[in-house]
């Protein structure tokens, strides 16, 4: 079990390698922390635990050549691909960052996602749902609004949050937009209106974006698996 | 008869009228069950949750089916401890 701990950047990364290595580790009891960030290879739709694919969504799926995933958390449904970052950090039960409410134990994950956006020099925070402005649900989208603790820059979301309770230990996961995806593929494989793909383009903002310099895909997971780490003193 | 309940620590901080959704039953009714065992999963701000069973017995009754919503300090399924 040893060698699926520790902090590594995946790269090349696909949905099903994140998913078999959170598998892995909640099958024991988690004794310390690790970390993982991937960077995807490839589209994937990846589905919250909640959501169902049917088989219409299946075949919308395999037409657009784009895999179809569920995750153990929960939360509406996010495109992987060269422009997400995704991050898993796995807690023992008994970890000084757990907290028991659940609007708070984002908390920690929120705050550290947007100190190492401002490290790379975007301006962005972690908000308070309360302070997160009002606007009407695409339930369906992880992306369309902010739930608590998640980071918004220049009034546009730019990270997901999410996690998966279990008795064995507790697995944090990020989305983090470095670029802009192409909406309308989420949209058409969940067949969503396609005019919702502009209003998560409104609602959301990447990396790509907000740098004077965009940096490479690789660069943006090294420096935030280095932040992560350094959060939970581990070594990399 | 014992209530099986998501505790009330959890909702902490969670906007009064949100639900959490029960994703998947793990027993069935009439099943035997150990005191912190997962009975069920359920979903609440994001978070895939165990539902774990309060003492030994037989799970009595589930009151909310898969797919169903509940409110904090509602119980989703009755325990006849044994």
């Amino acid at each position: 079990m040893s060698a699926a701990l520790g902090a590594i950047a995946v790269h090349a990364a696909s949905v099903q390698q994140e998913l078999e290595w959170i598998n892995l580790v909640l099958r024991e009891p988690v004794l310390q922390p690790a970390v993982r960030v991937w960077n995807y290879a490839a589209p994937e739709v990846v589905l919250g635990c909640s959501g169902e694919a049917d088989g219409a969504m299946l075949e919308r799926a395999s037409a657009a050549g784009v895999r179809l995933s569920k995750r153990p958390t929960g939360g509406g449904a996010v495109l992987a691909g060269p422009w997400l970052l995704g991050a898993s950090v796995v807690l023992p039960a008994r970890h000084p960052f757990f907290v028991t409410g659940l609007a708070q134990s984002y908390r920690w994950f929120g705050f550290a996602h947007a100190a190492w956006l401002q490290s790379i020099g975007i301006a962005a925070r972690a908000v308070a749902a309360a302070q997160a402005p009002r606007v009407p649900a695409l339930s369906w989208a992880c992306f369309a609004r902010l739930s608590h603790w998640e980071d918004e820059a220049g009034g546009s979301k730019i990270v997901g949050l999410a996690q998966c309770r279990r008795r064995n230990g507790t697995v944090f996961s990020s989305a983090v937009l470095v670029g802009a995806p192409p909406w309308e593929i989420l949209c058409g494989v969940l067949g969503e209106p396609l005019d919702d793909a502009a209003v998560l383009a409104r609602r959301t903002t990447s990396c790509a974006q907000l740098l004077a310099r965009p940096q490479p895909a690789g660069t943006l997971a090294s420096s935030l698996l280095l932040r992560l780490a350094g959060e939970l003193s581990l070594s990399h | 008869m014992t209530d099986v309940l998501l505790p009330d620590e959890v909702w902490e901080g969670v906007e009064p009228g949100t639900e959490a959704l029960v994703d998947q039953w793990l027993v069935r009714e009439g099943e035997r069950v150990n005191a912190g065992q997962t009975l069920a999963k359920v979903v609440l701000v994001k978070a895939n949750l165990e539902v774990t069973a309060p003492a030994d017995g037989v799970l009595e009754r589930i009151l909310v089916p898969a797919e169903g919503t509940f409110p904090k300090g509602r119980p989703i399924a009755t325990l006849r401890e044994t």
